[in-house]
């Protein structure tokens, strides 16, 4: 049946390495094209009538793809016009070790049965195997066994026609010559039928060198110079960061240096883009810099116009020899070992005329790229998506192509897009085979479901929640036992009963990891029939739950905890605040509000007792923001409103996680899904302590008992927010809390230090969050209500899983603020005020204020960048700013105005002027004296603003 | 020459009943005759009952045991015991020699006790003996 | 996520070309030395092992280990220096050595009828050439043939197999040195193909119980593939051997 090859393969690590491996050759493997009667039909998506047109050649053809077509061509192989497509095995290959985001890109097209692509491989077919002759190149090989493989199908296939694309010069010339039909495919798209809007997709690697133009850039050096160079000491290796706000300047962090070795200006950045993997050449001593200070913005319009940097640079230089008080390690970029490039989102820059159209990523730090186009008209309304194809000496901008439109400018769902797309949130339909998991309706609970599960439906359990909230994944109840006795329970939506492992839901769902929200639009986790409806625990209905059951006695000891799954029916889904109002509300004493009160009571006992034991109380602002329900438009941005019930709900949450995460570890210590929080290194603390300092507090962080201790006692009578202040400066100290699979790590580190208890996980919130669905999953099966599977029980699985969610969780959470942030420029848009706030950090030309009723953190400049302001008086010792008698320390409460600049609309930014305290020649008087107006109360002001805006702006 | 059935170890010959019994290099389990040698199948007739065989095609391995009658050479005497190589089994000669002791009283049936060993042997001596048992002691 | 590379592309086939229920090249010789009673040289692969047989013979060495109903099978499991990539320190009497060694001891045990050599032993000499992943598969198997090629009464064939899984879903046998480094767990099971009994199962890692038993399936069929190839290498082998004396010593 088989036949075997052994080839012998020599690797360099460090030593030499022969390396010998089978290689069978097989006689089973088909050439898929359903034509074809000497083969065996296989599997194939390859369609007989599938037409590739194109007008060079008058026949319909099979396409077959050289390696470098693929890489660099992915955007225009993604269109469904190209079809019928061979991809050879070698080839694969080669792709998925070049590149493994385009070998991902590429498989999707592959499984895709309307794309029409067939892997047929050649390397272990009897007759398209070819020996690698020695000496030979592995590229020289693979493009042989290409081509080997061509010939095999025109052979094997004589009535069907194949075209061979490749952009390898070398090896058209030879296929050319060997008789395979090749072109390249640029030639091959601009013949394509109804391929036009194709063109603009190409990548342009290949872009012809005009010989006047000089060269803008100082070549990179070989690789075998690089490599050189490093080994012997003379180069460094980093990672390139783009400076946000001076385009002329970077950092490369090397390892080996203690600290990121400055580059400055066109050459010494030489083409490196945000997050390249780069290599550096040191300056001598006497050369270096310290990083400018100076804002520099690439106004460029034009590519051959490098005048205007020109200018830059020497305005950077200028400024660079200015202070040699803190100079750093400054070099250049010699070469550049690996590039970083995806897509971004951003802008056509207007006032540009032609095909040739310079577009503006959002993110500051990459540069601009200079594409391609036929529909400039249309795109410059437009955010588009585009990405670097290559970077040539010769060129000012990287060149790139479109890949595709978002929507309109200044749109809210274009917005939203944006903000999903820079933070990698999957956010398509679900798809087909995802809804086909879903439960059919009407779904009823079967008499099966009634013996396997405890029925509560007797108990009252209801639920608190914010208002407006349509996943209810949490429901509670308290009542009496006897001997002074409490039955507490928390009932948590039964998602692991819907979501079958490896089903495709599943996956989907681990791949979403939690679900999104911007400030108008949620992306589910799982689809809206389950989130919303079969999982949610309404009010009123009987829904399946996963109840943890406590026994406690009056002071809220736990005396025995069960866990069991159960049919539940919620008496009634209330708001906190509707809560509140039944717990205060004396005349009510039905058997809801009787349990919320004990439900209360325990949690105050359960609390104080968590921050006894040093569990941190921790701030930080979260605001609200209020839509217009029809427009979409923001109303109102508020701090949200806390009440004594959104702790009682938290306390027992937090309870119900720390008995499930006991439970699960008992039962599995190896792979049980738990959440961390590791202490923060003590130089993290290092602004808290400091600033605490300037206020007369000791803040002790030898350990989270300690802190939170002295972060309740810095109190000041007469600056009452000032300890939120203090909190929520500690809370940015904070690192992040991680899901673990608890035998990756030793039992000492799977302590939660903000919460201070040794376990913790998550159990509560499974619709929209996954973690918590396999911590279902692990808690069902040890009470015997589910079986495992196998991935559950792989410690490497759980943790790749960890992995995932943690990422998706921390972009969930970016996105998130992202999203209120834009939304908050959209409320404040024309629109100037004066508000409360207080200083955060004083710095050398600025001072950081914070808007408590906004949630905003702001930059209020004492000077413009890089200039000493002739006001103010800076004391570095003290943190303070000061200018005549008065004196600005952290935590001050300021006045300041308030207004957005859009001046850049893809960065619109805040700009804050100082009302009070009042400095004559810097402050500017407050809105109300300049209306003779009284101020009584926000949206009075508000449009009240609106018509004076424009003498407003004037003064400032 | 028939023929030759090869058989191989495991391989089921036939219903172990009245008929046919196991014989050298084969073994019954549940019923069965098994082969346990690689080799061919030989089937011997005796009182009516058909005895299978297997025969070895190399060299047969062969243990002397209890009753054999050997063939040995004598290396070592002594007042009480010689000892001597035991080259064949039977037929069977032996690829390595096994070690045995032919002890003072086994010399010969009658007046055993008058027996004196140096009279009767020397090395170098071929003896033709009987396996009377066998133990760790030699 | 992608950390384990695919064992098993696309269209089915594995990292060197061949179907997951597909064993690797099986080549074997008997009776390779003329010393030793009985000799064996297989291939499984890459994996080259040299199995040797002495005895029956007197207990040599301590004698106080000799059995009155048995013989004692005494193993030696050893891999030449230049058999893995890196060189190892020693050939044998290292933890992994001692270990193998007894798992030999174990599957032949099951099968050699010791009971007709009472108060003599056999011993078996395995060594491994090249190492290519499934060592322990191939030293019982080329023990199988050397026992064979001494003659020495067997209930039946031992062969051994390993397994795995690919994607966490396929089980796959024969696992090669690649396979083993990228894949999860290993099974290797000894088996005594024609009875289907097993007489030695080894996991790597935890299997879960959904895998194991199709795993366990697949890896007993690889057993009996493996049968197949030694039943047709030892036929060939004695109708050689006979044809060539005559079918001596046959009556």
């Amino acid at each position: 049946m088989f036949t075997t090859k052994v080839f012998i393969k020599k690797t360099r690590i460090g030593n030499f390495l022969k390396n010998v491996r089978e290689h069978y050759i097989r006689d089973d493997i088909f050439c898929g094209v359903p034509s074809c009667d000497k083969c065996t039909p296989v599997e194939s998506f390859l369609s007989s009538i599938h037409k590739n047109e194109c007008s060079s050649y008058d026949f319909n053809h099979y396409l077959i793809l050289d390696t470098n077509v693929i890489l660099d061509q992915m955007d225009v192989l993604d269109e469904d016009v190209i079809g019928n497509v061979i991809i050879l095995h070698t080839v694969l290959k080669e792709v998925k070790h070049r590149s493994l985001p385009i070998y991902k890109r590429l498989h999707s097209i592959i499984e895709n049965p309307s794309r029409h692509f067939y892997v047929f491989t050649n390397d272990h077919h009897k007759d398209t195997y070819i020996k690698q002759n020695d000496g030979e190149l592995v590229n020289d090989y693979n493009d042989r066994s290409i081509r080997k493989s061509c010939l095999w199908y025109m052979d094997h296939l004589p009535k069907e026609k194949f075209i061979f694309l490749s952009d390898d010069v070398n090896n058209r010339n030879i296929a050319l010559e060997e008789g395979i039909l090749a072109c390249s495919i640029r030639e091959y798209v601009s013949h394509l039928v109804n391929g036009a809007a194709l063109e603009d997709k190409l990548s342009r690697k290949d872009y012809h060198i005009d010989s006047n133009t000089k060269d803008v850039f100082p070549p990179h050096l070989t690789n075998v110079e690089l490599l050189n160079g490093i080994k012997e000491g003379a180069l460094y290796q980093g990672t390139f960061r783009a400076s946000r706000d001076n385009f002329l300047e970077g950092f490369v962090n090397v390892e080996s240096l203690d600290d990121p070795v400055i580059v400055q200006g066109r050459t010494g950045l030489n083409r490196a883009v945000d997050g390249d993997f780069v290599v550096v050449n040191l300056f001598n001593k006497e050369d270096w810099i310290s990083p400018s200070e100076i804002v520099l913005e690439d106004d460029g319009v034009a590519e051959e116009n490098i005048d205007e940097v020109e200018k830059k640079e020497r305005q950077l230089k200028k400024s660079a020899h200015k202070k040699k008080g803190e100079i750093k390690p400054t070099g250049r970029v010699v070469g550049i070992i690996r590039r970083k490039w995806r897509q971004y989102c951003g802008i056509l820059q207007g006032g540009m005329d032609g095909v040739y159209q310079l577009f503006i990523p959002a993110d500051k730090s990459i540069p601009k790229i200079r594409i391609e186009t036929r529909q400039a008209e249309f795109l410059r309304t437009q955010k588009l998506i585009v990405t670097i194809d290559s970077w040539p000496r010769h060129s000012r901008y990287p060149h790139g192509h479109f890949v595709r439109a978002l929507g309109k400018i200044g749109d809210q769902n274009t917005e939203n897009e944006v903000v999903l797309l820079e933070h990698d949130v999957p956010h398509s339909q679900f798809s087909e085979e995802v809804l086909s998991c879903l439960p059919k309706l009407p779904w009823i609970i079967t008499e099966e479901d009634e013996q396997k599960r405890v029925d509560l439906r007797h108990i009252d359990i209801c639920s608190v929640d914010p208002p407006g909230c349509t996943d209810i994944d949490d429901a509670l109840h308290c009542r009496p036992i006897g001997e002074g006795r409490l039955e507490v329970g928390v009932h948590i939506a039964d998602v692991s009963h819907f979501i079958r492992p490896g089903t495709a839901l599943d996956l989907e769902a681990a791949s979403r990891a939690t679900t999104v929200y911007l400030v108008n639009k949620r992306i589910d986790m799982v689809p809206d029939l389950l989130s919303s409806n079969l999982c949610s625990l309404r009010g009123g209905e009987e829904r399946f739950a996963f109840s943890c059951v406590w026994e406690m006695d009056e002071n809220a000891n736990i005396l025995n905890t069960r866990f069991h799954k159960s049919i539940i029916r919620s008496r009634s889904a209330m708001t906190y605040e509707e809560a509140q109002m039944t717990i205060d509300d004396k005349t009510k004493t039905d058997s809801i509000a009787e349990s919320l009160r004990s439900l209360n009571k325990l949690a105050k006992i359960l609390k104080k007792g968590r921050l006894e034991k040093g569990a941190l109380v921790l701030a930080s602002p979260e605001v609200k923001i209020q839509m217009d329900s029809e427009t979409m438009e923001p109303l109102d941005v508020e701090v949200k409103k806390l009440f004594e019930t959104n702790s009682m709900v938290e306390e027992f949450m937090l309870l119900a996680n720390i008995s499930v995460a006991q439970k699960i570890l008992e039962d599995f210590p190896e792979c049980a899904m738990l959440r961390r929080h590791p202490t923060p290194p003590t130089s993290n603390f290092d602004p808290l302590v400091k600033a605490g300092r300037h206020l007369g507090f000791d803040i002790k962080i030898e350990s989270g008992k300690q802190l939170a201790k002295s972060l309740d006692d810095a109190v000041k009578p007469d600056n009452p927010y000032m300890n939120t202040m203090l909190r929520i400066l500690a809370t940015r100290c904070m690192l992040q809390a991680v899901y673990f699979a608890s035998g990756s790590l030793q039992k000492d580190e799977y302590f939660h230090y903000g919460l201070a208890v040794p376990l913790y996980t998550h159990f509560t919130s499974p619709i929209r969050r996954y973690a918590d669905i396999i911590v279902h999953r692990l808690l069902a099966v040890t009470c015997g209500s589910d079986c495992t599977y196998p991935d559950l029980l792989d410690k490497q699985k759980t943790g790749n899983l960890c992995q995932n969610l943690n990422y998706r969780n921390r972009m969930a959470q970016y996105a998130g603020r992202a999203s209120v942030a834009f939304n908050t420029h959209l409320f404040f848009k024309g629109k100037l005020q004066d508000e409360d706030g207080y200083i955060l950090y004083v710095r050398k030309n600025a001072l950081q204020i914070l808007i408590p009723k906004y949630g905003l953190e702001c930059t209020l400049f004492l000077a413009h960048k890089g200039e000493t302001s002739n006001i103010f008086e800076y004391n570095e010792e003290d943190q303070t700013q000061k200018a005549g008698d008065v004196v600005l320390h952290s935590f001050d409460p300021v006045k300041v105005r308030l207004s957005l600049n859009s001046d850049n609309i893809q960065h619109e930014k805040f700009v804050l002027q100082l009302v009070s305290p009042c400095i004559s020649g810097f402050s500017v008087p407050p809105l109300s004296e300049i209306e003779k107006m009284e101020v009584v109360d926000d949206k009075k002001r508000k449009s009240a603003n609106d018509g004076h805006k424009k003498k407003n702006k004037k003064r400032s | 020459m028939t023929e030759l059935r090869i058989c191989l170890p495991g391989q089921r010959l036939c219903l172990s009943d009245k008929v046919y019994t196991s014989g050298q290099g084969t073994y019954e389990r549940q019923g069965y005759i098994y082969s346990q040698l690689t080799g061919c199948l030989d089937i011997v007739e005796k009182d009516n009952v058909k005895v299978v065989e297997v025969h070895s095609s190399g060299e047969q391995t062969v243990v002397p045991g209890q009753g054999d009658i050997i063939t040995a050479q004598v290396y070592i005497i002594t007042q009480q015991y010689a000892k001597c190589n035991i080259k064949c089994v039977g037929d069977t000669v032996l690829r390595r020699p096994f070690r045995a002791v032919l002890r003072r009283e086994d010399v010969r049936a009658t007046e055993k006790d008058r027996v004196e060993i140096y009279k009767s042997f020397r090395p170098g001596d071929i003896i033709l003996a009987r396996v009377a048992e066998r133990s760790i002691t030699d | 996520m992608s950390r384990n590379r695919d064992l098993l592309s696309k269209i089915g086939l594995r990292l060197d070309g061949r179907r997951p229920d597909e064993l690797r090249r099986i080549r074997c010789k008997l009776g390779v030395f003329t010393e030793p009673d009985g000799s064996a040289y297989l291939e499984q692969g890459l994996t080259k092992v040299l199995a040797a047989v002495y005895g029956p013979h007197q207990v040599r060495g301590g004698r106080s280990k000799a059995q009155h109903d048995t013989a004692i099978i005494n193993c030696q499991f050893s891999m030449a220096v230049f058999s893995t990539t890196d060189r190892k320190k020693r050939p044998r009497g290292d933890r992994k050595s001692t270990e193998l060694s007894m798992h030999l001891q174990q599957a032949l045990e099951a099968v050699i009828k010791s009971e007709l050599y009472p108060w003599s032993q056999i011993d078996v000499y395995v060594e491994v050439l090249h190492a290519d992943g499934g060592i322990y598969t191939a030293c019982v198997n080329a023990a199988t043939l050397a026992l064979i090629d001494a003659g020495i009464p067997l209930k039946e064939y031992v062969c051994a197999c390993t397994a795995s899984l690919a994607n966490n879903d396929v089980p796959m046998i024969d696992i090669s040195h690649q396979e083993e480094i990228i894949g999860g767990p290993t099974l290797t099971v000894a088996a005594l193909p024609m009875s289907g009994k097993i007489v030695l199962m080894e996991m790597s890692q935890r299997f879960h119980m959904d895998h194991l038993e199709k795993v366990l399936n697949k890896a007993l069929q690889g057993c009996k593939d493996i049968r197949q190839i030694l039943d047709e290498a030892v036929r060939l082998h004695v109708r050689d051997i006979g044809s060539s004396t005559g079918w001596a010593n046959t009556s």
